[in-house]
């Protein structure tokens, strides 16, 4: 059971505040709950978006009533059931660990006290769930990074990290998915494109709930794919 | 026909009203800042509000038309002309084959709008035809406008001239000529969580806008707001307008090509009827904030919207 709280945002939002720790299971009840005010079509309804431990309902500004929308989802919400993973995937995603793509990697390392490849070891072995997405479009938030390769951000952050660098920061690791200025550590790079905006339903590579593993390939591997 | 962009100007962007339905995957709603501006430019030329514009934001740019087309400009005030010679803006321009249509000087606010009579041919990408300059999708190959580039249109006749209402002119006029713009604000989820003296400082004192502002975010300065202690945030989304408090208490208002997510204190919440007003600043402009509640807001909205209506009649 997820306990949680109901408050104005905005002029056009309310926000499910959930007080319970961050986790894979709370996740679960958040998007159960997001599920729900979607099938539920509220007047005026325009989006829910998830984040770790909130819910955020987003509402057409001329149909919105704070009170009427939190009686509403006060209602809706009352038994919630954490959402089946039946529909969760593993992604294998392919990153290039090599020395001219992961300008950070021994950084990481010597932060840590390993080698380069006692880092690509454990990056690759974790297995990361997605939490949510945001911050970047198609940027996955994961969870689950080993304590032994956490790494602070660099104090100067690169005005452009290329889209596809895979990075850690703090105790999080990340992909990102366009061009963008950014602090974290570069360990490698993707060769995917993580942002599809063909696909208007699933644009990222990964939904929260899905999983995320890294598998190391050469250089020779990574040029291949851009052609 | 089309039109060709001589000159593309400081940062000329296709606009809509954005896409709004996208926010779960990081993908911010995009679309014109001002869209009362947007609107209005869009009524002078008989078409329907969602139709997209050319935002110009303070240089701008320089057009030229390939076929006879009608086309109006709204929004911040700038010096225009057509073939060389002054025109209006707020008013049905008439374009014949050849003609220009450049901008000169800024005289106030900061971003206006151009429409065409008819449809901008673009490729909708997720049920916008807007910029999204960040990820580099959207508009005129998801980016800004450049000299040379050539952007298709899909004319439609529109022989009337409509100028926008000398009562609604004069207020859009007066918002444009202050000095000092007051942007009303609902308390965010963390106001409380400001010291006293902050939480009075928030609307009794001017912030100036820092030149680091783009449309993803207002970037404030002035005498810094404090938290009574330190919080903890863990990351929660954010829309349009909400006021967030980094370390250094500049606070930093999100915009519509801004992050979906946010990491810091949620100090306040620009009421949706006042967005268009922050489209309009430029570095170095002066605002405050004044407190409402949700329901004013929420009341000022609907006040507009009728009056803005009732001003853009379609006769």
């Amino acid at each position: 059971m997820a306990n949680f709280s109901i408050h104005t945002n905005s002029d056009n939002s309310v926000i499910v505040e959930f007080s319970d720790d961050i986790s894979i299971e709370l996740t679960r009840y958040i998007l159960s709950a997001k599920e729900i005010v979607e099938r539920n079509r509220i007047s005026g309804f325009i989006q829910a978006v998830p984040a770790y431990n909130s819910l955020l309902v987003i509402i057409e500004p001329s149909r919105f009533s704070a009170s009427r929308v939190i009686e509403k989802l006060e209602t809706l919400l009352r038994n919630i059931e954490p959402l089946s993973l039946k529909h969760s995937k593993k992604h294998i995603v392919p990153v290039c660990y090599h020395t001219s793509l992961a300008p950070d990697l021994e950084q990481v390392a010597k932060h840590n006290g390993l080698t380069a490849e006692e880092v690509i070891e454990v990056h690759t072995r974790g297995e990361y769930p997605v939490y949510m997405l945001g911050f970047l479009p198609g940027f996955l938030y994961l969870g689950g990074l080993d304590t032994t390769i956490h790494s602070p951000r660099r104090n100067d952050p690169r005005p452009k990290v290329e889209a596809g660098s895979v990075g850690i920061g703090g105790d999080q690791t990340g992909i990102y998915p366009i061009d963008s200025p950014g602090g974290w550590n570069i360990i490698g790079k993707t060769p995917i494109p993580l942002l599809d905006i063909t696909r208007k339903d699933h644009p990222a590579i990964a939904k929260p709930l899905d999983t995320i593993q890294f598998k190391a390939i050469s250089l020779e591997e990574f040029k291949q794919y851009e052609h | 026909m089309s039109i060709k962009i001589i000159k593309g100007g400081l940062q000329t962007t296709i606009q809509d009203l954005g896409r709004q339905q996208y926010r779960e995957f990081g993908i911010a709603g995009n679309g014109a800042l001002d869209e009362y501006s947007h609107q209005i430019a869009n009524w002078l030329v008989g078409n329907p509000k969602n139709k997209p514009t050319i935002e110009v934001t303070q240089i701008g740019p320089t057009l030229e038309f390939t076929e006879e087309a009608t086309i109006a400009v709204a929004g911040a005030e700038f010096e225009l002309s057509h073939n060389d010679q002054p025109c209006l803006m707020n008013t049905s321009l008439h374009m014949k084959q050849g003609d220009y249509l450049s901008f000169g000087k800024l005289q106030s606010g900061a971003r206006a709008y151009v429409a065409i009579s008819g449809d901008i041919k673009v490729e909708p990408v997720m049920d916008s035809a807007s910029t999204n300059l960040m990820a580099g999708f959207g508009g005129h190959q998801g980016r800004a406008l450049q000299d040379g580039d050539v952007l298709d249109i899909e004319p439609r006749q529109f022989d009337k001239t409509r100028s926008t209402p000398s009562e609604l002119m004069k207020e859009l006029h007066h918002n444009l000529q202050q000095q000092h713009i007051v942007v009303r604000f609902t308390e965010g989820r963390e106001f409380a969580r400001l010291s006293k003296p902050s939480q009075k400082a928030i609307h009794e004192n001017n912030f100036s806008v820092s030149s680091y502002s783009n449309r993803m975010a207002l970037k404030l300065e002035g005498e810094a707001l404090r938290l009574t202690e330190e919080i903890s945030m863990t990351t929660v989304p954010i829309v349009s307008g909400t006021i967030q408090l980094p370390h250094g208490g500049n606070p930093i208002v999100t915009l519509a090509d801004g992050q979906t997510a946010g990491g810091y204190p949620r100090i306040g919440q620009v009421i949706t009827a006042d967005l268009s007003l922050l489209a309009q600043l430029k570095a170095g402009d002066s605002l405050s904030f004044y407190p409402v509640t949700t329901e004013y807001a929420l009341s000022i909205l609907k006040k507009k919207n009728r009056y803005i209506a009732s001003m853009l009649t379609e006769s």
